[in-house]
């Protein structure tokens, strides 16, 4: 269901080494830098959750959670989701009915639509992107706290 | 007669902006209500104020022309579906831009009726009135380029007439709002601050 993307794919290989390295001091082969992108192609529908551990690219459509906390997750151009997002970074492209939570950034691009709200210390929206809900960039430890209706008013009379 | 709006310089002064600023300078946190569409920059502005923000675009939700006919039966806007903000929350900050000039002031205080309910005592709604013969013809995007400058954006730049609504006509539909501050500048734009009072 899902594969490789054709960018990692085509990605060079590193050139055999002409000696053998000490094992010693062993170096990973520049490859290992990027971490593998799991796709889930235009033509895929699913119904239910999706857990994983390591970046996605969603070109479909999905409905239910989507959780990734500590990679990426990027709603590509086609990508349809109907349900929360939890990763380390998420990317809209498509189109995202529900709420986003981004432990560390949040970037809807141009051509994203999003119905729902985002939870993010760092988000960015792209001018022309289409978003209609509450973004929360506050600190950690407010968004943790419940929320007091009544609080004390910021704005002072002048 | 439609005719071609010449756009003014790029970036205009906001002392309004500027007010909303000053206040806002010393609060760890606040919740702001932004009735217009979402921009990126505007995003990052507020984001100095570790805010909590609500992206309304009642621009898009609107039916435009959102002026109706001076003869057409008055019908309460569907603020809820409009609006669809969520319940039980209050903001700091409503920035409303120029969207009251495109509303008869019938549909103005409905909708400030509404808002209440979404005010707290001190809650500062930002707005724009426009002075002059004639306003763009569509509701303008407000770029934030500093804490005292707006740059203006015109999807398309054909004028209309402008309602000149009066500050007294204004005050009247903002029950249990205060004139904070307005400033009238050179442009023909006059920038209100009104804090809500809370109810008694």
């Amino acid at each position: 269901m899902w594969k490789k993307s054709e960018s990692e794919e085509s990605h060079p290989q590193p050139a055999p080494a002409p000696m053998p390295q000490p094992a010693a001091a062993p170096k990973p082969p520049v490859h290992q830098a990027r971490e593998p992108q799991a796709v889930i192609g235009a033509t895929i529908s699913i119904k239910g959750d999706l857990l994983g551990e390591e970046d996605l690219l969603i070109e479909g459509r999905l409905e239910g959670k989507i959780e990734s906390r500590r990679h990426s997750v990027t709603i590509g151009k086609n990508g349809r989701i109907k349900g929360d997002i939890y990763a380390k970074n998420i990317t809209v492209e498509g189109t995202v009915e529900g709420n986003l939570y981004g432990e560390e950034q949040m970037i809807v691009r141009q051509s994203g639509t999003v119905r729902g709200n985002i939870i993010a210390p760092r988000v960015a929206l792209e001018d022309g992107s289409n978003f209609k809900g509450s973004i929360d960039m506050s600190p950690k430890e407010k968004t943790a706290a419940a929320p007091s209706p009544d609080r004390p008013v910021i704005a002072k009379t002048t | 007669m439609v005719q071609i709006f010449q756009p003014e310089p790029v970036v205009h002064s906001s002392l309004g902006l500027q007010a909303l600023c000053q206040r806002l300078q010393n609060v760890a946190t606040c919740d702001i209500l932004e009735l217009g569409p979402v921009r990126g920059g505007n995003i990052e502005f507020w984001s100095r104020f570790s805010p909590t923000m609500y992206i309304a675009d009642l621009r898009s939700s609107l039916p435009m022309p959102p002026l109706p006919s001076e003869d057409t039966e008055f019908v309460e806007p569907e603020w809820d579906r409009l609006l669809g903000l969520p319940e039980g929350r209050t903001y700091d900050v409503i920035l409303v831009w120029d969207l009251l000039n495109y509303l008869e002031l019938q549909v103005v205080s409905s909708l400030v009726q509404y808002l209440k309910r979404f005010c707290r005592s001190g809650t500062i709604l930002f707005a724009l009135i426009f002075d002059q013969k004639q306003m763009p013809a569509t509701i303008t995007v407000y770029h934030i380029a500093d804490e005292s400058h707006l740059r203006y954006e015109n999807a398309r730049s054909e004028m209309c007439a402008c309602p000149r609504h009066q500050p007294r006509a204004i005050s009247g539909v903002m029950t249990r709002f205060r004139t904070s501050n307005s400033f009238r500048l050179r442009n023909g734009v006059v920038e209100y601050l009104f804090e809500y009072e809370g109810e008694v």
